[in-house]
């Protein structure tokens, strides 16, 4: 019958691509120098495009295991609503028109690290972890990480220490992050066959990894204001922000079944909120001293 | 009880789905215009960024 208009824009899985959008312009942002506002906005839309890009070329390599799970089975392909290779020629198309059209507006090391990233996404994430090995989520979140890097770059046309600990955040966030899911949905992952942590090495095994990835979480997350390029606003919300996601983390010891579960759930979303609002105090506390000299 | 003619059924069905599909077909076409518009003013902004006022004051 053909694909909806609103099949395609599942396929960019717009949810995911809100987060690479946010944390890509919190890197322009603290870049220390300024971009042309056209440059600027298509530089995002280039980024928002590229991780579009990738969801839609995981959606097509994963149908199979996607219509196993509950969480993903009403994607459009596995409902049926939209064939694969549609899926792969729209990955494909807006892959190379979201890295040439970075390169063409910004520079090309920033359209290069897009490229490296969905490169990184579909390949050795999607076709090559993912059903392999129980770590997929650690290796697969650096995937995720670079967005503030890319919007950094994009500005400045240079790498250095401020957008890797942005980097370090998010890849230090992701895989606890997916390993709480994993833990209450653990029975939908051992049925598509996928091995992650929970089904692989134990509950009690997820659960000591989740507490020292946490650990570190909030370490890293504390970096910026410890490095000083972020601010005593930033500084106190990040150690708040720490505590509360190791207390969470402690929580999940000593309870079995549906609590264990219930308590995993909180974690995932608690984790959810952890990074919006770490990435909003960075950007109110940058927009705050850029705009009205205040923080300095 | 009246019956229904399964040919008329079948014919009935078809034109739901036909309806449907031109229905689909015309949203896609829509969304892909509207993209190319963007594209078009993404463009014009950015040769216009990127050049600058020498773009109308170089030599031809």
């Amino acid at each position: 019958m053909g694909a909806r208009v609103e099949d395609y824009f599942a396929l960019l899985k717009p949810r995911l691509m809100s987060l690479v959008v946010f944390t890509a312009v919190v890197g322009m942002v603290l870049a220390p120098a300024g971009v042309h506002p056209v440059v600027g906005v298509i530089s995002i839309f280039c980024i928002a495009v590229g991780a579009g890009a990738s969801g839609a070329l995981n959606m097509w390599y994963d149908a199979d295991i996607d219509a196993i799970m509950s969480r993903t089975k009403n994607r459009p392909i596995p409902a049926g609503r939209l064939d694969k290779t549609s899926a792969l020629g729209f990955g494909l198309v807006l892959s190379v028109f979201s890295v040439s059209m970075l390169g063409l507006a910004a520079n090309w090391l920033a359209a290069g690290l897009l490229a490296l990233t969905i490169f990184y996404y579909l390949v050795v994430y999607t076709m090559w972890l993912k059903r392999t090995t129980a770590q997929n989520t650690v290796i697969g979140g650096a995937a995720g990480a670079f967005p503030p890097i890319i919007g950094w770059v994009a500005v400045t046309g240079s790498v250095s220490l401020e957008p890797v600990l942005l980097f370090l955040i998010i890849f230090l966030w992701s895989a606890p992050h997916f390993w709480a899911l994993s833990l209450y949905k653990k029975s939908d992952y051992e049925a598509a066959g996928i091995p992650m942590l929970p089904n692989v090495a134990g509950e009690r095994a997820t659960k000591v990894h989740l507490l020292i990835y946490n650990v570190l979480l909030a370490f890293a997350g504390f970096a910026p204001a410890g490095f000083g390029f972020a601010g005593p606003a930033y500084g106190v919300t990040a150690i708040l922000l720490g505590i509360v996601i190791v207390a969470l983390s402690l929580r999940l010891f000593g309870v079995e079944g549906a609590e264990m579960r219930r308590r995993a759930r909180t974690l995932f979303l608690f984790s959810l909120s952890y990074l919006f609002i770490a990435f909003a105090a960075l950007l109110v506390e940058a927009l705050a001293l850029k705009f009205f000299g205040i923080g300095q | 009880m009246t019956q229904q003619n399964p040919q008329s059924v079948t014919k009935d069905q078809d034109a739901v789905h036909s309806e449907t599909f031109l229905a689909r077909q015309r949203k896609r076409s829509i969304a892909i215009a509207i993209t190319l518009a963007v594209l078009v003013v993404m463009f014009y902004l950015l040769t216009i960024v990127k050049m600058g006022p020498a773009l109308f004051s170089r030599p031809l």
